[in-house]
């Protein structure tokens, strides 16, 4: 036999031995109650005749906004595995939309008004008339893409980093707690700050955007590309009623005077979740919460030892190691070290854990330690 | 002929919760493996099988019994993965230590098993270099064991574009197979233990 048919029957052998892999047990228990309280709260959206109604309206209104190229994602009546609802409002449609209703993918596009949703307890986004959005990330760090328009936020103030945030294609505006209004011109996104701190940069960096660091009030131009270039212009941020409609590039949307010229700050993250008038940073995330943040990694660990560790009949397991936790000043993980190392699938996983936990901001941040006797 | 699942679908289009959670036991296992499958060790695991279920809770009255319940279910989990794969692109990763430089803390493991996990291991970052549509109809057909036929219908594509796939997948994994020490060392194990044929064959006699 060749090499080649070495490698064929190399490949053969083992995605046989991946076939007969079983896969990690869950705790079904768990997902089954996260799941059904999930969908306790949130009624099939296709079931419910309003929205119904609005998808039929939408058919007609989106005929005359087919400029934004969103048709492609109408639900027709094919099967569509996977939900894209586009909500089109026309004038008659008014109220908020509530936003634990939408899917990842969800796109919602304006007629001639503006439309509200909520996010309760976290975010209420208005979408300028003849704009687009779409959720594009769920959960821990909700981010809405703004394909084309302008839309504006009022954020809950909240001790977790990057509570919300808006990608302009690679830019990424991150915010706290605070009042701010993206606009999606030709080559580049205004933001309008009127209230808080917000950080600009690569959409690259979600869960510890660092780049721009605006506080308010100010008035910022960025580069879609990641806001390699911009302009910041402090104390210019005028807070309009209502979002600004869709603007052509060349709108009366610049800053009333020269933009100013600044040097993306890199090194530090939004220090404070408030306004200016905040209390000081404490030295260090307080220990309660530390030890807290800890357990919640060393359990990722553990789950991605259990995950990633053969096992056998009668053989048990074990690895102890020294897990140190470092914390950057902004509240994120920076850094896991594991002494002695643990295998490389087992690292992998765990690493997804760094842009879940994050912990309140300090001056200098935080180092903790565990150790970790592991066993499958 | 309804079946027992085309009852139970009937009854959650209709919004009957308990009939969803029958259907989500029924079938939790097989997304759960497929999704394991096709994302390798993850602790997202458990959220994007919730995922899953929270997208047939909210398309199944779009489900018209056109194909399978479970090719259907199938086509959501796949777009589920693919949309979980593209988000997680751009989460920050870390490594502690270079890949290769630390050994796999396996050493209470029998050495067959540890070659297999490692094995599985590489296998599976090269599967994670071929393209989504490569990556998921070799998944599904090599691994899952699903016909082409109902791949196609899963994925949307034509049976030809699907066998084209599969074919070009294989033949990229087979290329990519040597840089992977664990698989080059199979392929080579199985090259030398392969008996040589031709010498079995019987001499064709002159005439």
């Amino acid at each position: 036999m060749d090499k080649q048919g070495g490698e064929l029957r190399a490949l053969r052998q083992v995605a046989h031995e991946l076939q007969n892999e079983p896969a990690p047990e869950l705790d079904w228990d768990r997902v089954e109650q996260a799941l059904l309280e999930r969908t306790a709260h949130a009624e099939p959206i296709r079931a419910q005749s309003r929205w119904r109604g609005i998808a039929l309206v939408a058919a007609a209104a989106a005929v005359a906004i087919a400029g934004l190229g969103v048709l492609h994602h109408v639900r027709s009546s094919a099967p569509a595995p996977v939900a894209h609802v586009v909500y089109v409002y026309g004038p008659q449609v008014s109220g908020a939309l509530d936003g634990h209703r939408l899917a990842v993918g969800d796109r919602v596009v304006t007629g001639a008004e503006a439309v509200r949703v909520e996010h309760a307890g976290r975010v209420t986004w208005t979408l300028a008339p003849h704009s687009s959005a779409t959720l594009a990330v769920n959960g821990r760090y909700l981010t809405i893409r703004l394909d084309s328009g302008s839309l504006s936020a009022e954020v809950v103030p909240s001790q977790r980093l990057e509570n919300f945030a808006v990608e302009v294609e690679q830019t990424r505006i991150a915010v706290h707690g605070t009042h701010f209004t993206v606009q999606k011109l030709g080559d580049s996104a205004r933001v309008v700050l009127m209230r808080g701190v917000v950080a600009v940069g690569p959409a690259s960096e979600r869960g510890h955007t660092q780049g721009w660091l605006m506080t308010a009030p100010a008035t910022g131009t960025f580069s879609l590309d990641g806001a390699g270039t911009g302009h910041v212009d402090e104390g210019n941020a005028t807070a309009p009623a209502e979002p600004a409609p869709a603007a052509q590039p060349t709108s009366a949307s610049a800053p009333a005077a020269p933009p100013v010229a600044k040097e993306p700050a890199r090194a530090p993250a939004p220090a404070s979740t408030e306004s200016k008038s905040a209390a000081p940073l404490p030295a260090s995330p307080p220990q309660a919460e530390l030890d807290r943040g800890a357990d919640r990694v060393a359990s990722t660990v553990r789950s991605c030892f259990a995950q990633n560790t053969e096992f056998g009949a009668g053989v048990r397991t074990l690895a102890t190691t020294a897990l140190s936790i470092q914390v950057a000043p902004a509240g994120n993980i920076t850094t896991l070290h594991f002494d002695p190392p643990l295998a490389p699938s087992v690292q992998r996983c765990s690493a997804s854990v760094m842009s879940s936990v994050h912990f309140s901001p300090s001056l200098q941040g935080a180092t903790a330690k565990r150790t970790l006797k592991l066993e499958r | 002929l309804l079946t027992e699942v085309d009852e139970l679908v009937t009854r959650c289009q209709g919004g009957d919760a308990a009939a969803f959670k029958e259907l989500f036991r029924a079938h939790r296992s097989d997304v759960a493996r497929l999704v394991h499958r096709m994302l390798g060790p993850t602790p997202d695991l458990e959220d994007v099988v919730q995922e899953v279920f929270l997208q047939v809770h909210r398309s199944i009255k779009d489900f018209r019994g056109q194909a399978r319940f479970s090719t259907w279910l199938y086509r959501v989990t796949v777009n589920v993965v693919l949309m979980h794969r593209r988000s997680a692109r751009s989460r920050p990763v870390f490594v502690d230590a270079p890949e290769g430089h630390v050994a796999p803390d396996a050493r209470s493991l029998p050495d067959e098993q540890v070659a297999r996990l490692t094995r599985i291991r590489a296998f599976q970052r090269l599967l994670g270099r071929l393209s989504d549509k490569k990556r998921t109809v070799f998944i599904l057909h090599e691994i899952e064991g699903v016909p082409p036929a109902e791949i196609s219908e899963i994925v949307g594509a034509p049976v030809l574009t699907v066998r084209t796939r599969l074919f070009y997948a294989r033949r990229e994994l087979a290329a990519m197979l040597r840089e992977e020490p664990a698989l080059a060392a199979l392929a080579n194990s199985l090259v030398e233990t392969e008996p040589r044929e031709t010498t079995r064959q019987p001499r064709k006699e002159a005439t």
